[in-house]
């Protein structure tokens, strides 16, 4: 089994909004970033797999556990870190650290006393008084000390200073160092995602635009310009999305695994320029997409 | 000022609509039932119309909201006290009048009740104010200097004791008037102390409602100019030990059962002697421990759902990605609501049969599985629709539902009390569905896990997607 989380054809419908049919596939070890605009459905997608709502159709499997039937199985195995998490009702970072260690045989105190120096936690700290980027850094301890095989993590930089989300990151990574854990981290940093991420995949409205490692998606598409004299209307195609157009000049998305380059060529377009994109241009262009077409 | 007051009228006028509604009805059901006490019922509507719906907005953020605004903060104390005491009072009295005043105009042969009313509009004022108090009090902040600490405290102790006394005098005010002009006073001291509280407003104090515990240091202009000073790293020590006692859901229960039993054994034995300071020692008369009793048992449950089972409700989604089933869960859910009330009830029916007898221990029993039968579908109701202010509205219905619904059926069968031929099956039908229908919430609803931060860092229902 390569894969940590498998979904196929997963969908759940609110009155205003359907997820899915969402295909995901989290490679072993991977550190997936999942991308996507406000309300594109990754939250969603997350609070399925920890059965937070039920799927209308679809399966879930984490290491090969299927999320209903196994439901106690994968949530021992699978940690969630989000920063909608609240411990307020325990009142001491102690006695929030002291519930949940009751729930993993495998909890790793050492670890646990890592973190805390490495966050600047106390046993003692109220919960009331933490700031805003200190709980989040006590969900990411009560996640990690009990050494789960798969974390998911649900905008956990969200909010956070330079600081604070350089140690979050770097606590991750020392958590994946060894290969066997697998991180599924949904953000709105995709500068953050681009610099951590082996892997990404981009939601929007309910459905799966793109997946695949992140070198190999960055450098599929190119930000095409191109000049058009011969009065052609282009328009989106497969591969090729209209971005914005000065008289003659064309602005465009192209994927280059489509024949979109051939296609522009035999349409008259002249001087066709390519140039590499970022995690985040790709981004924006993909998001904006319809509001463009 | 006058903005900040009419917006509050703006956001809340369905609520306060029905309230007033409610109070005129009030009126006419006073006038047209002098013998029997509807005094209850006007608190209820007092605590509905006033700072507690303040205290909603405080929450929600609306302090972090108002604090860039051109107000200042005296404005905000002072708009807030208006909005919340004096007004609501007024109107309420208004209101209580003209019900009582419609149904003589209808039949002149009713006597209007004219002393009942102004009483009753005096203790609505007082209850008014008082919960102001108790709200506002909050803006103060509990970790200033140690004088202001014990000074809130005190404080918000007086106000509980004003807030049950009053309750239970404003039924029999006439008989005892010289105790109740104790607690009316000190619920004027109380009301005084929340309008100087609203004049004193500042706002860096607020930090409960800004969202940190602590006073915020809004910091003070230097006199020697700005200087570039290295920023001061935390040097705070790491302190864990790590636990070596049990933890889990074990430790969840018996945490949360310790102190809820212990708030609500207190507030038993405050009722209890405010009773005997009214003179209403139950062993006077059993009619009494029929009377006091299902207050004193619909007031636990009151509590346990409003102040401590809400705030909890908070916590379900991080429950919900451990390992514990939806079964499990919904069990826990249940228990943190049953479980105290189930002891205190045990407590009191245990005081009262070795002090009164079985026959009253009984009743104190059947009474509390009255409670235990509302409190089922309550939390049903909250899990389902999470921390709203509907479902504010929702538990206050099934709560005062229940309770009427009750006091229909005893009617309807002839009993003088709540009896277990009656609250049996009424037990044996809500603690199972409710049961049922809380594992069902918990494993098929997307909306019960849905929280989000608000202004002030604290989290709030219904996120996006």
């Amino acid at each position: 089994m390569n894969n940590a989380i498998e979904i196929r054809g997963l969908v759940k419908r609110y009155p205003r909004f359907q997820l899915g049919p969402l295909d995901l596939t989290v490679p072993r070890g991977a550190i997936y970033g999942l991308i996507g605009p406000n309300g594109a459905g990754k939250t969603t997608a997350i609070d399925m797999v920890f059965g937070m709502g039920r799927n209308d159709a679809g399966q879930i499997h984490v290491l090969g556990l299927d999320h209903r039937a196994d439901e106690i199985a994968l949530k021992q195995h699978a940690a969630y870190v989000g920063s909608d998490l609240n411990f307020q009702v325990w009142g001491k970072v102690g006695r929030a650290i002291r519930f949940v260690r009751g729930f993993y045989r495998g909890w790793d105190d050492a670890c646990c006393a890592a973190l805390m120096q490495a966050f600047h936690l106390s046993d003692s700290d109220r919960i009331a008084t933490l700031s805003f980027g200190a709980r989040t850094k006590l969900s990411l301890l009560l996640a990690l000390a009990r050494r789960p095989e798969v974390l998911i993590l649900d905008e956990p930089t969200t909010g956070l200073d330079a600081v604070s989300k350089q140690q979050v990151f770097t606590e991750l990574l020392k958590a994946v160092e060894d290969g066997e854990r697998t991180v599924l981290i949904s953000s709105h940093g995709l500068s953050d995602i681009e610099r951590f991420a082996d892997h990404v995949g981009m939601i929007k409205n309910g459905k799966l635009l793109l997946e695949g490692r992140m070198d190999e998606v960055v450098d599929r598409f190119r930000f095409v310009e191109f000049f058009s004299t011969n009065g052609t209307e282009f328009q989106n195609r497969a591969g090729l999305i209209i971005l914005r157009r000065t008289e003659n000049r064309w602005h465009a998305l192209l994927d280059q695994k489509s024949d979109a380059q051939n296609w522009l060529q035999t349409q008259g377009a002249q001087q066709i320029s390519l140039t590499r994109l970022t995690l985040e241009d790709l981004f924006v262009a993909l998001a904006r997409e319809e509001e463009v077409a | 000022m006058k903005r900040l007051i009419l917006d509050h009228y703006r956001r809340w006028w369905r609520v306060l609509a029905l309230g007033a509604a409610l109070e005129f009805g009030l009126g006419f059901t006073i006038a047209a039932n002098p013998e029997i006490a509807f005094e209850f019922w006007a608190f209820l509507l007092a605590l509905w119309t006033g700072a507690t719906l303040l205290s909603f907005d405080l929450k929600n953020g609306a302090l972090r909201a108002l604090a860039p605004l051109p107000l200042t903060s005296r404005q905000i104390g002072r708009g807030w006290w208006l909005a919340t005491v004096p007004i609501p009072a007024m109107v309420l009295a208004v209101l209580l009048f003209s019900g009582a005043a419609a149904l003589c105009h209808i039949d002149s042969s009713r006597v209007f009740p004219a002393e009942r009313l102004g009483m009753a509009s005096f203790f609505n004022l007082v209850w008014l104010g008082i919960s102001f108090t108790l709200i506002f009090n909050a803006t103060r902040g509990f970790s200033g200097n140690l004088w202001g600490l014990i000074g809130n405290s005190f404080i918000n102790i007086l106000t509980i004791t004003a807030f049950f006394g009053s309750m239970a005098f404003a039924t029999n005010a006439s008989k005892s008037p010289l105790k109740s002009a104790i607690l009316l006073g000190l619920g004027a001291v109380l009301t005084a102390i929340g309008w100087l509280r609203a004049e004193q407003f500042e706002l860096g104090r607020a930090g409960i409602y800004l969202g940190r515990a602590g006073q915020i240091d809004m910091g003070r202009p230097d006199r020697s100019g700005i200087h570039l000073t290295p920023l001061k790293t935390k040097t705070q020590p790491c302190h864990h030990v790590a636990p070596r006692s049990y933890g889990g859901i074990p430790f969840l229960l018996s945490s949360t059962f310790v102190s809820t039993f212990l708030n609500l054994a207190a507030m038993v034995a405050l009722m209890a002697l405010i009773w005997r300071w009214q003179d209403l020692t139950l062993s006077r008369s059993p009619n009494m421990v029929m009377e006091l009793v299902p207050v004193g048992s619909f007031m636990c449950g009151w509590f346990i759902i409003f102040f401590r089972f809400m705030p909890l409700l908070r916590q379900l989604r991080f429950l919900r990605t451990l390992p514990v089933s939806a079964t499990r869960l919904a069990f826990v859910m249940l228990a943190i609501v049953l479980l105290p009330l189930i002891a205190v009830g045990a407590l009191v029916a245990g005081v009262a049969g070795l002090f009164m007898g079985t026959v009253e221990a009984l009743t104190v029993l059947n009474s509390f599985a009255l409670v235990l039968a509302q409190a089922a579908p309550c939390v049903f109701f909250a899990v389902w629709r999470g921390d709203r202010k509907e479902v504010y509205a929702l538990l206050l219905l099934t709560q005062v539902g229940f309770l009427l619904g009750s006091m229909y059926l005893q009617m309807l069968f002839h009993y003088p009390e709540h009896s277990l031929h009656l609250i049996g099956p009424i037990m044996g039908i809500c603690l199972p569905s409710a049961f049922l229908l809380t594992r069902r919430v918990i494993l098929h609803s997307s909306r019960a896990y849905r929280v989000q931060a608000n202004a002030c860092g604290n989290l709030l229902w219904g996120a996006g997607r």
